[in-house]
């Protein structure tokens, strides 16, 4: 079966734990303009604060002022996560501080019908696409844990600190379970694009 | 609860800022005396009505903020960066 037709089928939620990559780009004084040239240069654009760019198969969010964080599939084959950082690092000419944070952020997706009245259910911010259209981002709590919130067009992307993960994961499920089973893609499926799940 | 509205965030909820106490205090120099630096660290005035606060933004943005609050009413009179240059 198909992914768009597992979605269309798809009854309840869909959460993908994420094994992601995640660097840090965080501008020193000043150093704004070089990172958005260099990044420009890449065809990564920086997104504004509060927004979130997708530039398959990663995307760039921006929810603290002159900090980026670039989130990707691990790929061994392009190269580690360093390595990406090592890219930036060289790209922001002492500009920016660049970390390696993957194994400090977990990564999940959300998406379907109900995935808004689930975060509803756990976080104080307006999620509603009028108010949070794909695109926007956002540094909040849900489930009383520090959450990063990004709008795709498929559903939601969470990172949520390491240390918070398992506790994060066990609250998805939880409230996730009143809407139906949930039906599992692999982030491979959303993010080739073939998939678009109907907003609420 | 208290609703303060982050210049980086838009408006959020207390639970997600950390209160960080009078943002009136000034260190005193060097040379001051021990009862001047007892005053800078342990005495506070506790006002009846607007006062300036530092509150950070902890699960939102990190960003210091500074606040001026009615301690009375709650009003929120203004919000901006400690940091206008964009530096951490
Ligand atoms: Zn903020």
């Amino acid at each position: 079966m198909s992914a768009p037709e597992r979605v269309a089928r798809f009854a309840g939620v869909l959460t993908a734990p994420w094994s992601a990559e995640v660097v840090e780009i965080a501008a020193l004084r000043g150093g704004t303009a070089v990172l958005a040239r260099f990044g420009a240069s890449r065809g990564e654009a920086l997104p504004a604060l509060g927004q979130v760019s997708l530039i398959p198969p990663r995307l760039i969010l921006s929810v603290r002022p002159g900090r980026w964080l670039v989130v990707g599939p691990a790929e061994a084959a392009a190269g580690s996560p360093a390595a990406r950082a090592e890219i930036w690092r060289q790209g922001a000419q002492g500009c920016a501080a660049v970390i390696d944070m993957s194994s400090a952020y977990a990564a999940f997706l959300l998406g379907g019908p109900p995935a808004l009245e689930i975060l509803a259910r756990g976080c104080r911010i307006d999620l509603h696409p009028r108010e949070f259209p794909p695109g926007s981002a956002a540094a909040t709590v849900v489930a009383q844990v520090p959450v990063i919130i990004a709008a795709l067009p498929f559903g939601m992307l969470l990172l949520t600190p390491s240390s918070t993960a398992r506790h994060f994961q066990e609250w998805l499920e939880a409230t996730a379970a009143h809407f139906g089973p949930p039906a599992r893609l692999s982030v491979a499926e959303l993010f080739s694009g073939e998939v678009a799940i109907p907003a609420r | 609860m208290l609703r303060l509205p982050c210049p980086f965030c838009g408006e959020r909820d207390e639970t997600e800022f950390r209160f960080r106490g009078d943002a009136t205090v000034v260190r005193p120099g060097a040379g001051a005396g021990l009862d001047e630096f007892n005053a800078y660290v342990y005495e506070r005035a506790n006002p009846l009505g607007w006062h300036t606060e530092w509150w950070l933004h902890a699960a939102g943005c990190r960003r210091l903020l500074k606040v001026e609050r009615d301690t009375l009413t709650h009003e929120i009179r203004s919000v901006t960066a400690a940091a206008t240059d964009g530096g951490h």
